[in-house]
């Protein structure tokens, strides 16, 4: 062990502390550095779409799972989109087996929220016969490495792999009542809106850091997540508690969020286009 | 007392055709006491009393030969976690049908009716090559063609064996490189 | 703004309880520590918070678990926590009525309740939801049916101490950074009234105390 690592294991408070009073983080960024964004989509084959993201050591998969089910009463020509979070106990040890925990619980809500005030996807267009038949979307997203940001990883690998879906082609007979499935013909799905979210840590009520590993979470205290659209409108603003902050932060954090727009948007059209070739 | 393994396969919910509920099912259960068997008989318990050795196992995608492919996953996980074994435990799957040997099968081959599968995990380099764990499914089996089939599954992990081998050589140099490389350069 | 109104100490076995109303949102909530912990929640350096959330109908889902996280992070800023290390503090909220601010009403609840059992806090909090129009003009405290024609609704939770300090904010709905910003104002102003509100129940409490 070098006496790096003994300081660290030790006094991680210190240790930590000292790299901020160089305005540093233990991983050699600057504080409103974001880390490098890696997308691969249709990255698994029993999915109609994939995507896996990596945000630094932040590692995440979406597999998107497209079944036919019957709208409910209340909205007859709607389908569903349902987003949901696994965080297994192989990506860190915080996680325990067994039923989701809160971490997981709020992701799925988050995704679920960003997905309904961004109209991502219009509900209607999953319907295939009005009370018979419409598309249910289940989002997956699942973490093989825990490394701090799940929530911007995980909505970027959410949207690229819708993006990425590719759902058959399906024909209603009305009098017969019966649908066709095509699975020769295949149509990918009219996204109206791209959302991108950007994570800040606050350290202290002047040390905010941008991108928070597993670390800098921990380390912090509290998060906030800001969801832009690409006209740089707000889409969904989440600050569940923690260190509170006041309006002035907030603009420095749009600020760097508008630029966050521009640079995950265009790497996920990277990842769609690579895929084409 | 000795050291404890507890084992858990998760399969991601789209890892399968049909979307998997995000509840563990009958078949997540039994892959994790299989597998749960094999590690048993492997890592050297002697050397871990009075604790527990967390074996998790994520499936993304899952294309046939899924348990010979989580104990390969979970014996080299084991030897990168430093955890005493007594050899490098490797999974594989031979499929029959009538005849015919599938070697590592896919997944439309395992789905066919009327067939038979076995999986193995073995530590080929110790003792000779012992084999850890031994699962037959579905279906009846003749014990000559029984035989013909361990054979078949044996040859496949002894090559996996020194595969997985490399693999870990590897990882090794890459370590050593990067590691006297930074301390070089402090 | 909508009506508001609490009754404190509603519930006779807790250590400290509070019903409150916004309008037509009514909720229950009960505190109960510091005290006994499970050995798996038990913290060496403060208490372990708790909150349960159950709606007035069905089962606990994602969306009340999702409140309850958002809760208990809120809560766990302003309580001194660290002032009862192995202890646990549990708040139950039970939602009776809704109209579009069960968060709103439960965070003021929860306030109350932590005020009624005594719980040494660093701040008090008050919560508020807004929403705002098509046209552009923002309600405070609106109904179900007005945030079912809004464009955006936000809910935020402001610390009574410092300079407005948001403590939690949640905000679904698209609109422009001006507009968040002119939410965001306007529920500052309205947390004044509910702090004042705050004030005056808790000097009641207290008068009454010293009468009887």
């Amino acid at each position: 062990m070098t006496s790096l690592q003994v300081w660290r294991t030790f006094e991680p408070d210190s240790y930590y502390k000292t790299f901020l009073e160089h305005s540093k983080r233990p991983d050699g960024r600057g504080l409103s550095n974001f880390r490098p964004i890696n997308i691969k989509v249709g990255t698994v084959t029993t999915a109609e779409g994939s995507a896996t993201v990596r945000l630094g050591h932040t590692t995440v998969m979406c597999g998107i799972k497209a079944e036919i089910a019957t709208p409910t009463l209340r909205h007859p020509d709607e389908g569903f989109i349902v987003p949901n979070v696994e965080l297994y106990p192989c990506c860190s040890p915080m996680f325990k087996a067994g039923p989701p925990g809160e971490k997981a619980i709020g992701l799925s809500q988050f995704l679920k929220n960003v997905i309904t005030s961004a109209e991502v996807l219009l509900p209607s267009d999953l319907c295939i016969a009005p009370n018979k038949f419409a598309w249910c979307l289940y989002c997956d997203v699942v973490c093989l490495n825990y490394d701090g940001n799940l929530y911007d990883a995980s909505l970027i690998a959410l949207m690229a792999a819708l993006q990425n879906v590719l759902l058959p082609e399906v024909s209603y007979d009305e009098e017969s009542e019966k649908a066709t499935v095509s699975p020769e013909r295949t149509l990918p799905l009219k996204l109206k809106r791209r959302p991108v979210s950007s994570t800040f840590t606050m350290y202290s009520d002047s040390i905010q850091l941008v991108d928070p590993t597993a670390e800098d979470e921990e380390q912090g205290s509290g998060e906030v997540t800001v969801v832009l659209l690409e006209d740089g409108s707000l889409c969904t603003i989440h600050k569940p508690g923690g260190h509170s902050i006041v309006s002035d932060f907030l603009d420095k954090f749009i600020n760097l969020a508008r630029k966050r727009v521009k640079l995950v948007n265009s790497a996920i059209c990277k990842a769609l286009a690579e895929r084409k070739v | 007392m000795s050291g404890q393994v507890l084992c858990a396969v998760k399969m991601a919910p789209f890892s399968a055709p049909v979307r998997l509920p995000p509840q563990p099912d009958t078949r997540q259960q039994e892959m994790s006491r299989q597998l749960k068997d094999a590690l048993e008989s492997v890592i050297v318990l002697e050397k871990f009393p009075k604790s527990q050795i967390d074996v998790y196992v994520t499936v993304i995608e899952d294309d046939g030969s899924l348990l010979g492919a989580c104990i390969t996953a979970a014996g080299l996980a084991l030897c990168h976690a430093n955890i005493d074994v007594y050899d490098l435990v490797v999974g594989a799957s031979v499929l029959f049908r009538g005849d015919v040997l599938y070697l590592d099968p896919r997944r439309e081959e395992e789905e066919v009716s009327d067939n038979n599968q076995l999986t193995i995990g073995m530590i080929p380099k110790h003792a000779g090559g012992q084999i850890a764990l031994m699962v037959q499914r579905s279906g009846q089996v003749a014990p000559q063609c029984l035989s013909e089939c361990l054979n078949a599954a044996v040859d496949l992990c002894n090559r996996l064996h020194s595969l997985a081998q490399k693999t870990l050589l590897v990882h090794l140099q890459e370590t050593l490189a990067h590691s006297s490389s930074s301390s070089s350069s402090p | 703004m909508a009506q508001h109104a609490c009754e404190l100490s509603f519930l006779s076995r807790s250590d400290g309880s509070a019903l409150y109303s916004i309008g037509l949102n009514v909720a229950l909530a009960s505190v109960n520590g510091p005290g006994d912990v499970k050995v798996s929640n038990r913290l060496y350096n403060r208490s372990h918070l708790e909150v349960c959330y159950s709606p007035s109908t069905g089962h606990s889902m994602i969306r009340e678990r999702a409140l309850e996280s958002i809760i208990m992070r809120t809560v766990e800023q302003a309580i001194l926590v660290h002032l009862h290390p192995r202890t646990a503090i549990n708040i139950t909220i039970q939602e009776m009525q809704s109209d579009g601010l069960a968060l709103s009403a439960s965070v003021n609840a929860a306030c109350m309740a932590l005020l009624d059992a005594g719980i040494q806090m660093k701040t008090t909090f008050a919560a508020v939801t807004c929403c705002i129009t098509p046209a552009g003009t923002v309600i405070i405290d609106p109904t179900e049916a007005e945030i079912q024609e809004s464009v955006a609704e936000a809910t935020f939770v402001f610390e009574s101490s410092g300079e407005a300090s948001v403590l939690t904010a949640h905000q679904d709905g698209r609109l422009s950074y001006e507009d968040f910003k002119k939410c965001l104002h306007q529920c500052q102003v309205a947390s004044r009234d509910v702090f004042a509100f705050y004030r005056r129940m808790t000097e009641k409490k207290y008068q009454n105390e010293a009468e009887s």
